[in-house]
């Protein structure tokens, strides 16, 4: 037992860092392309047209996709709810927004991943550990990016 | 013989309508920040019913703000981890499901009435709760500290907020250089003011009709405060109460 105690501990540090771990998203995107999250850090963000703040948020997101270089990959997931496909994808196309965009049709991706609110941003490491979670975009959440873009 | 028949039919088929119908539940999922500007054509109760609220940026006092505005609601349950919607497929609202013995034996979209208004393009001045006027000047020399806030508080976007509001209160009470501004995003003036008394805030506020404050200083989480300097540059901003 005595020699198990490093081992405990060990796992004891690991979930205390990392508040949830999530299976790999694997989804399309609109455009048809598969899209995984799996042995990426991924940076999921979740909305819909009818949320006021993710729309004003809406050209954070693109920059923070343009400024990824290798860092991490960007996927915007509609949340689908009260949405549809065709008006999703008109949106962003008028806005000129390229970031890959995934429609949760049936909702399974907003709750696999315990999703109760737009905005919802999401960070995860390649093995599906959240490294960070807020509603808004935050500070920390800016910070983080930019680490990872390699620009601090 | 044969009228007896189908007698026996029709109160047949009578007792099997009036059974479904008294075990009948039917579910009515709405969206409470629609009914605000767009409210349901409620028809003709096809079972118990029963308002749902999918469990979708809602929190308890969001949903009883509603009933209060709107008693016709009385009774509205959130959906935790949109079960329910899970359960019937619910994508959409209003839709109402009616279930009997364990069946769906409707599911179908209900209207809504045309949307109120929109609000109008008419440039509102900018102007605190009090009524005096501000603008970028008069706002760099007047004030010290904004303090960028949300009268949804408490809400689960704006984490901390009442501790937040409060820690705001007191630095107000030792600097009489703050002004606090309201996001406008689904709330109106009204709701504004209702914070200022909710909160007990004593300092100027202003409502932020056209979010143009928020824009300028591009203010992105809540609740966040900016230290301005003389020149009006932000000396100092984020989610700590500065000191």
């Amino acid at each position: 037992m005595k020699s198990l105690a490093p081992l405990l501990i060990l796992l004891g540090v690991h979930t205390n860092i990392y508040a949830n771990t999530y299976p790999p998203l694997l989804a399309n995107t609109l455009d048809g392309q598969a899209i995984s999250s799996q042995g990426q850090v991924t940076y999921l963000k979740f909305w819909a047209t009818w949320c006021a703040y993710c729309i004003e948020e809406m050209p954070l997101l693109e920059q923070s996709y343009q400024q990824a270089n290798t860092g991490y990959q960007v996927i915007s997931v509609n949340i689908g709810f009260n949405q549809n496909k065709r008006s999703i994808t008109n949106y962003l196309k008028k806005h000129g927004y390229r970031f890959p965009t995934v429609f949760d049709s049936d909702g399974s991706i907003t709750r696999q991943y315990a999703v109760l609110g737009t905005p919802q941003h999401i960070l995860l490491d390649g093995s599906g550990n959240e490294l960070y979670r807020s509603a808004l975009f935050t500070d920390e959440l800016a910070s983080k990016l930019t680490e990872l873009q390699g620009r601090k | 013989m044969y009228i007896q028949v189908k007698l026996g039919l029709v109160l047949a088929l009578f007792m099997v309508t009036c059974k479904a119908h008294a075990t009948a539940t039917e579910y009515v999922f709405i969206n409470i920040w629609d009914e605000y500007y767009q409210s349901t054509k409620l028809p003709k109760p096809l079972g118990k019913r029963i308002f749902i609220q999918p469990d979708i940026n809602i929190d308890r006092p969001s949903l009883a703000q509603f009933v209060t505005a709107y008693p016709t609601f009385k009774g509205i349950r959130i959906d935790h981890n949109n079960q329910l919607m899970f359960k019937f497929q619910v994508r959409k609202t209003p839709t109402r499901v009616v279930v009997s013995e364990g069946r769906v034996v409707l599911k179908e979209a209900l209207i809504s009435s045309e949307p109120s208004e929109a609000t109008s393009n008419t440039k509102v001045p900018l102007q605190t709760l009090s009524g005096k006027s501000l603008s970028k000047t008069l706002i760099h020399q007047q004030y010290q500290v904004l303090f960028f806030s949300d009268s949804l508080c408490p809400f689960q976007h704006i984490p901390d907020c009442e501790k937040r509001i409060e820690q705001n209160n007191q630095l107000a009470q030792h600097n009489k250089n703050v002004l606090t501004v309201i996001k406008p995003f689904y709330v109106d003036k009204q709701s504004a003011l209702n914070y200022q008394k909710r909160f007990g805030v004593k300092h100027d506020i202003v409502f932020d009709t056209h979010n143009q404050l928020f824009e300028q200083y591009q203010i992105t989480e809540l609740p966040y405060w900016i230290l301005l300097d003389n020149k009006g540059d932000p000396l100092y901003r984020g989610t700590n109460v500065p000191r």
